[in-house]
């Protein structure tokens, strides 16, 4: 399947489990291209409000994975990627913890960070995902987002 | 959609209660039930009518942003036009039990 039958999806998936980067970053390996970006998010310490703890995240996983793949089918389309892989962690993570990964090869450098780009900004412009930030005091609050409504990205290098 | 279940189903007045999914901050004001049910006394069932139902049943909705998504295609508010062919639409698309139908607030994966 894919651009001239060379591509392979290899993972899509919204997931319970800790995501493993070295094993992300091995499966973006393809002997015939020479550039891979693995752009990685993590949970960070604190937010604009102060010390965070800890997120907890919830997803519509069916849809999410839908989108997932429209997402992949669109960046297949854009560029020639030879290996793409696109991760959202769920449930209760903690600081330091990986919450979404994107792995994508390409023969040069510069479709991969593209290709890489406009998928994680597609992924939280649309993919039906919710963040609940848990502070040092023990509040618990869902993070302010935005509508997902249905734009497909039209470049890749908007400033956002 | 094809579906197995339309074999088996009956005539009848009224249609079968449709579930409506809930998630994160819409469903802790609306009294934290994963999935609620909405039952409609007449046949045909359009988005719209069920975005009213919600909000008169949970009115704390009303301080909240929210869209609709239908078999996870997010609900278009305007006419059909040639770029949303495949797109729910809420005052003229049709709803039946067999319909996933869920309310999303605000996003924030990342």
């Amino acid at each position: 399947m894919g651009v001239d039958g060379e591509y392979v999806r290899i993972m899509i998936d919204i997931t319970n489990h800790p995501i493993d980067i070295s094993k992300v970053m091995k499966e973006c390996r393809d002997e015939s291209a020479g550039a891979t970006v693995l752009f990685s998010g993590y949970i960070r310490d604190h937010n604009e409000k102060g010390r965070v703890i800890g997120i907890y995240y919830e997803a519509y996983v069916k849809m999410a994975k839908n989108i997932l793949m429209e997402i992949e089918n669109e960046v297949l389309k854009k560029w020639d990627v030879k290996k793409f892989i696109a991760i959202h962690r769920i449930g209760n993570l903690t600081v330091n913890e990986i919450s979404v990964v994107v792995g994508v090869t390409t023969e040069h450098r510069r479709e991969a960070f593209e290709a890489c780009k406009y998928t994680i900004d597609s992924i939280k412009d649309r993919t039906p995902i919710w963040k609940k930030e848990l502070s040092e005091s023990g509040s618990a609050t869902w993070k302010n987002g935005l509508l997902p409504f249905h734009i497909k990205r039209n470049h890749y290098n908007e400033n956002k | 959609m094809v579906s197995n279940q339309k074999v088996t189903r009956k005539k009848r007045s009224a249609i079968k209660p449709l579930k409506v999914k809930l998630f994160a901050l819409a469903r802790e004001v609306s009294g934290g039930k994963r999935e609620i049910e909405l039952e409609f006394e007449r046949k045909s069932v359009k988005i719209t009518d069920i975005k009213e139902r919600l909000l008169q049943v949970y009115p704390q909705l009303k301080r909240i942003p929210f869209v609709l998504a239908v078999n996870y295609k997010i609900v278009a508010e305007r006419q059909p036009n040639d770029n949303h062919v495949n797109t729910p639409n809420m005052y003229t698309t049709e709803i039946t039990a067999e319909d996933e139908i869920a309310l999303l607030p605000p996003i924030s994966g990342g």
